[in-house]
């Protein structure tokens, strides 16, 4: 059997594998130091991050609904500062990528939390202008083009680190969002984030959570995922790393095979701590299966039999 | 290498597939369910839940916390209600069947206490955490205690809690028990009449909230187990926290799964 290289270069970002898990569902990666070894991840996107502490929302912050799950956290976390001094050194201490995750309320926010991160060992910066459940910034910059150039392009300036934008589904048009950041200079492009959804419950008749809307994620969000990986493949030419409710190896193949060069685990950290190698000894055994000997070769590949 | 296969019992520190010895329906809607410990170190203590697959696949995609009710060498009991469709097929398991669970998780209630009078309330399903925590304090000669369990209508568990102590007040909104109506009447009789070294509660979070409240009143140490809707269990996902003080007159969200689930009440900021 051929060797298979299952390392990944995200334009400039090397990965010695295309798993890594996603921003808010994987902490800052202690929490799951009794369950895996962080060694065999690819990348850990960390928790999102914001210039100053954020308490983050009321409860409730949870419902679970049909294959999925709405959350409403709000971006809790305790600061970039207090990150690099308490969270970094830990997480260093592993051969992974060190992905950090930044929000902001402003475009200055964006670029001085870029500005801080950038002088510190840190591996990428992925530039959330996706989150939905924050009062300003978050997805408002990631819903019209001009915007989410002009956060890129500001962002960019300010930081030689490898730089990803994570892409809020919740838009007409992803194509035309995905060229605006590619055309700003980002080297990666990350997406979903969770789609904008509700929960009611009928005896009370309130919503299940505090603020109303929340972040839909989990197996139900896949297919949507997956065209967008899909249609964003067809109109960049800068890596994509796929993530919306993969729980499986077989979810991420597909995943590849609409255009991803690497994956992220969200949810699925949620139920299976464990899940990240399980997915990556599956991809390892898929690729040996189909004869291709790297994810290079099964990026894109899916054929659309009336095209 | 994957879990998914056979029955075998499978281990990576805090994630086992777990028989079921025993589950037997002790009231309406609740279930009482002996599972084996996946190993003699199993070590899991009063306060600590486990969080378990209730169904096959993505359905239902999160885990249910449950908290241990009761332990000895080989098994544990959780004691489950069935109040929506993950504890509904968690219930419907039978003998022989394996579970997936995570734990043990969260933190204990404080037992470090040698001698003195404690005064243990739990309301509805919040009774069962405090059944591992009776059990222990038992062990101890010169910890006295008393216990009010309150339930909406029939009781469940009480004889389980007299194996461990004599003195324990039935409160119902039924009638025909040792009192009508809820557990903080009672409660605060019993402070008011009797001092008490520290209180342990568990129950809804309108009833904990009194139990602190009156608590605090007369100058009682109490120890709150809280419930709460959780995702992971392990304190990444942050969408099980709960309101602490922190300093002079800041407050900050924790994580009730992970720097919880026992809090003291001075610690804890309930919304009105």
């Amino acid at each position: 059997m051929n060797k298979i290289d299952l390392s990944v270069d995200l334009n400039g970002l090397k990965l010695k594998n295309p798993i890594t898990v996603a921003s808010g569902t994987f902490g800052f990666g202690r929490e799951f130091i009794d369950y895996i070894d962080l060694n065999s991840l690819g990348g850990i996107m960390v928790k999102g991050l914001t210039l100053e502490e954020r308490k983050g929302n009321p409860m409730p912050r949870v419902a679970e609904t049909p294959m999925g799950m709405l959350n409403s956290v709000g971006l809790q976390n305790p600061g970039v500062k207090y990150f690099i001094k308490e969270e970094m050194p830990f997480l260093k201490q592993y051969d992974t990528k060190i992905i950090g995750n930044i929000n902001g309320n402003t475009i200055e926010e964006y670029c001085e939390i870029a500005d801080i991160l950038s002088k510190t060992s840190i591996d990428s910066l992925e530039l959330n202008i996706s989150c939905p459940n924050v009062k300003e910034g978050g997805v408002s910059f990631g819903r019209d083009p001009d915007m989410v150039y002009k956060v890129t392009k500001a962002v960019r300036e300010h930081t030689d680190k490898h730089l990803i934008v994570k892409l809020s589904p919740n838009v007409t048009d992803i194509k035309e969002i995905a060229m605006a950041a590619e055309k700003a200079g980002a080297d990666c492009i990350s997406l979903i984030n969770t789609l904008i959804g509700m929960a009611i419950d009928i005896n009370k008749e309130v919503t299940v959570l505090a603020r109303g809307m929340g972040g839909l994620s989990g197996p139900a969000i896949k297919p949507v995922a997956l065209r967008m990986v899909y249609e964003v493949f067809n109109v960049v030419s800068i890596p994509i790393i796929g993530m919306g409710g993969i729980m499986n190896y077989e979810d991420a193949i597909e995943f590849f095979l609409a255009g991803a060069h690497a994956i992220s685990i969200g949810t699925g950290n949620l139920i299976n701590p464990r899940i990240a190698i399980e997915v990556l000894e599956g991809i390892g055994q898929h690729l040996a299966e189909k004869g291709y000997r790297s994810i290079e070769g099964i990026k894109g590949k899916v054929k659309v039999p009336s095209k | 290498m994957g879990r998914s296969i056979g029955r075998e019992v499978y281990t990576l520190e805090k994630n086992y597939l777990c028989e079921i010895l025993e589950n037997q329906r002790i009231a309406h809607n609740v279930h009482r369910i002996k599972i084996k410990k996946p190993s003699k170190d199993f070590k899991i203590q009063a306060g600590q839940f486990i969080n378990i697959k209730c169904g096959e696949g993505d359905f239902p995609l999160l885990r249910r916390p449950i908290s241990i009710g009761l332990t000895d060498e080989e098994s544990m009991i959780v004691y489950v209600s069935k109040i929506g469709k993950g504890t509904k097929l968690l219930c419907d398991k039978s003998k022989g069947e394996f579970i997936d669970i995570l734990g043990p998780l969260g933190n204990t209630f404080n037992v470090d206490i040698e001698e003195g009078k404690v005064l243990i309330v739990g309301g509805g399903i919040g009774v069962a955490p405090l059944l591992e925590l009776t059990r222990v304090l038992s062990q101890k000669d010169d910890v006295e205690m008393k216990l009010i369990l309150g339930y909406r209508d029939e009781p469940f568990i009480v004889e389980e809690f007299k194996n461990y102590v004599d003195n324990v007040i039935v409160v119902s909104e039924k009638e025909g028990f040792d009192h009508k109506g809820y557990v903080i009447a009672p409660f605060e009789k019993e402070l008011r009449e009797n001092s008490y070294d520290e209180v342990f509660s568990c129950g809804p979070e309108p009833m904990l909230k009194k139990i602190k409240e009156i608590s605090e009143e007369n100058n009682t140490t109490v120890q709150l187990l809280l419930e709460e809707r959780m995702a992971c269990g392990i304190g990444a996902c942050l969408v099980c926290t709960c309101k602490t003080k922190r300093g002079e007159d800041d407050w900050n969200y924790v994580r009730i799964c992970k720097e919880g689930p026992v809090f003291y009440g001075k610690e804890v900021i309930f919304d009105e």
